[in-house]
């Protein structure tokens, strides 16, 4: 499943993750990213068990999004072992997004 | 109750006061500058509990004892709605509608629909009583008090001092011409319509930003505005979705998110489009939040509470600027009129008739955007061929009423493609609203027939007959149509393109 984490679960569910995790940063005014919302969840479907999706808004939670240098949405950023592996700026499709994901699986 | 607004949260809620570093910037731009102190993270303040103090924002309206369950979802307690039009065909059935559901009703006009008919030399076939009388029968009949204001959207120092005054918490915005041969009559016609329809918009989201930026914006758009492509490509809702992808020179793009492109089909669905981008404009700046509804052709007289008393009833146009198709169609067979198809008659149109409308404004109406959100819906809930229209008309007319009425072919006074795939997406309404259409065409032309063949209405569509042919052209010209075919109903082949909804 795919859940929104904030400044206080962030290093909980992204950085000490047993598994890769695929995080979404996005914002409620950001029209790419809510139709990516959908696709996100259903991602977060097919690669159960490989990946945990998390979500990350960047207005609500700025200190993150500082932190790991958000200059724009949506961002996709692949975590693994705590790290960062992977960056993808802009909306991607479905095919793209599985493209990212698919080197850490 | 599995209520479709249950998970909305404080996010979403107008009564959300934000507090602590509430700073929203445009899509790309970082955060140069990270506060200092205790008040890094937002919380709110609910402005219907005070006495709270700061909170996450995280209630959900299921939980949230100020939301309270009703058949259209969880409804914010006394929810103040602001309607702009609501002398209007819609802003009037709306307006009673809220009101009986115990929403707070306001509203303004300055009646430019009443005076723009009278221009034209019309009147709309069932009666409306002037705004005072209207609101004293709603008082005496439904209990509601609507708080009306007479004024122009335009005049933005009395919009500015009503919404002060009355704190909206979600705005209806019917107050526009909606009438694309009325835009096409001449350069008067055409300016004065994109005056009021543009610029009215345009000074409401300045006020709406100072005065009650947390409040959604439910702004009336039209399918009108995505035309008719041939190339057959759906009809988003607004957007594309997540996995469209834009292809050239090997290489190839997301368009997840993109506006779709627009093709209006007049000088008002081209005021309608510049709507569409102020209003996403001004949501991204200011981080106001609005759901710009895509109607379908809207047709109809019944809501029960319009029909509760005639003094209630909300008005209806036949004219051939004002008149939408099947409103037109219904008129013309009681005045014996043969029913008149522009071109080929093979046009297709997503519709919705006017109680299914109403109940999805309700809903879209408790169940605001977040903050900054900018969200389309299209709201059809049938895909109809303009020949098929009449000949259900015709038939719904004969069987149920004995009227035996012909179906004429004329010359398109409009440029527009009259043979065209249609594909309408309209998925939103039904998956994330709950919306379910009730009223199937056939009823709600029988429920037409019925009002419209009392003998004093029958009366009154005959007063004003001229208005009916239609003689206002798109190249400018004042020339009547020439008719190309008259034929029974039932005597013409199903060909053409099939339209199609997906919902």
């Amino acid at each position: 499943m795919s859940m929104e984490v904030n400044e206080k679960s962030f290093n909980r569910e992204v950085i000490d993750s047993d598994i890769p995790v695929f995080v979404f940063f996005w914002a409620s005014w950001c029209t790419a990213c809510k139709r990516t919302q959908e696709v996100v969840k259903e991602l977060a479907e097919e690669y159960n068990g490989k990946f945990k999706i998390c979500s990350v808004n960047v207005d609500r939670n700025f200190i993150i999004s500082e932190k790991y240098n958000i200059k724009g949405v949506p961002s996709f950023v692949i975590f693994v072992n705590g790290k960062e592996v992977k960056r993808g700026v802009g909306a991607k499709s479905r095919r793209q997004l599985k493209e990212m994901m698919d080197e850490f699986v | 109750m599995d209520l479709h607004n249950k998970n909305k949260t404080c996010w979403n809620c107008p009564a959300a006061i934000f507090k602590g570093n509430v700073d929203f910037r445009g899509c790309g731009q970082s955060r140069r500058i990270v506060p200092k102190g205790n008040e890094k993270h937002i919380v709110i303040e609910c402005a219907r509990r005070p006495e709270l103090g700061h909170f996450e924002p995280s209630i959900t309206f299921e939980e949230c004892p100020e939301w309270i369950p009703m058949k259209y979802g969880y409804m914010l307690r006394d929810m103040r709605v602001m309607i702009l039009g609501i002398d209007g065909y819609l802003g009037w059935t709306l307006a009673l509608k809220l009101g009986k559901l115990g929403f707070k009703v306001s509203g303004i006009d300055n009646y430019t629909r009443r005076n723009c008919v009278m221009e034209k030399g019309s009147h709309t076939v069932v009666p409306i009583k002037r705004m005072t009388e209207r609101l004293r029968a709603a008082k005496e009949v439904l209990g509601i008090e609507i708080n009306f204001r007479r004024m122009d959207i335009r005049d933005r120092e009395k919009l500015r001092e009503f919404m002060e005054e009355v704190k909206p918490e979600a705005i209806v915005h019917y107050a526009e011409i909606p009438a694309a041969p009325y835009s096409m009559v001449d350069a008067e016609h055409a300016i004065y319509v994109q005056n009021n329809n543009v610029l009215g918009t345009l000074g409401l989201l300045w006020v709406m930003k100072d005065v009650v930026p947390s409040s959604s914006l439910l702004k009336l758009g039209t399918m009108g505005e995505y035309g008719s492509p041939l190339t057959g490509r759906p009809l988003f809702e607004g957007m594309f979705p997540a996995d469209a992808v834009l292809q050239w020179d090997n290489r190839e793009w997301s368009m997840g998110g993109e506006l779709t492109p627009r093709d209006p089909q007049s000088f008002y669905h081209v005021s309608k489009v510049q709507d569409t981008y102020n209003i996403y404009e001004s949501c991204k700046y200011w981080w106001l939040r609005s759901y710009d509804i895509m109607q379908g052709v809207i047709y109809g007289v019944h809501t029960d509470e319009v029909a509760a008393d005639e003094r209630l009833r909300t008005r209806f146009d036949y004219d051939e600027w004002f008149g939408t198709v099947i409103n037109r169609f219904v008129t013309q067979a009681v005045a014996g009129i043969p029913l008149t198809v522009y071109g080929e008659g093979e046009q297709i149109r997503g519709m919705i008739a006017l109680e299914d409308a109403m109940e999805c404004m309700v809903r879209l109406i408790v169940s605001p955007p977040e903050p900054g959100q900018y969200d389309v819906v299209n709201q059809v809930s049938g895909v109809h061929k303009i020949k098929d229209i009449a000949e259900t008309v015709a038939k719904v007319g004969k069987e149920k009423f004995g009227i035996d009425v012909k179906i004429q072919r004329l010359e398109n006074p409009r440029v527009e493609a009259e043979r065209h795939p249609l594909e309408v997406v309209s998925k939103k309404l039904p998956n994330e609203f709950g919306f379910r259409p009730k009223v199937p065409l056939e009823k709600e032309v029988e429920r037409m027939f019925d009002l419209l063949t009392k003998e004093e209405i029958k009366k009154r569509i005959m007063e004003k007959i001229h208005v009916i042919m239609p003689v206002t052209r798109w190249t400018g010209e004042k020339k009547k149509s020439e008719v190309l075919e008259i034929y029974t109903p039932g005597t013409k082949k199903d060909e053409g393109y099939k339209g199609r909804l997906d919902t």
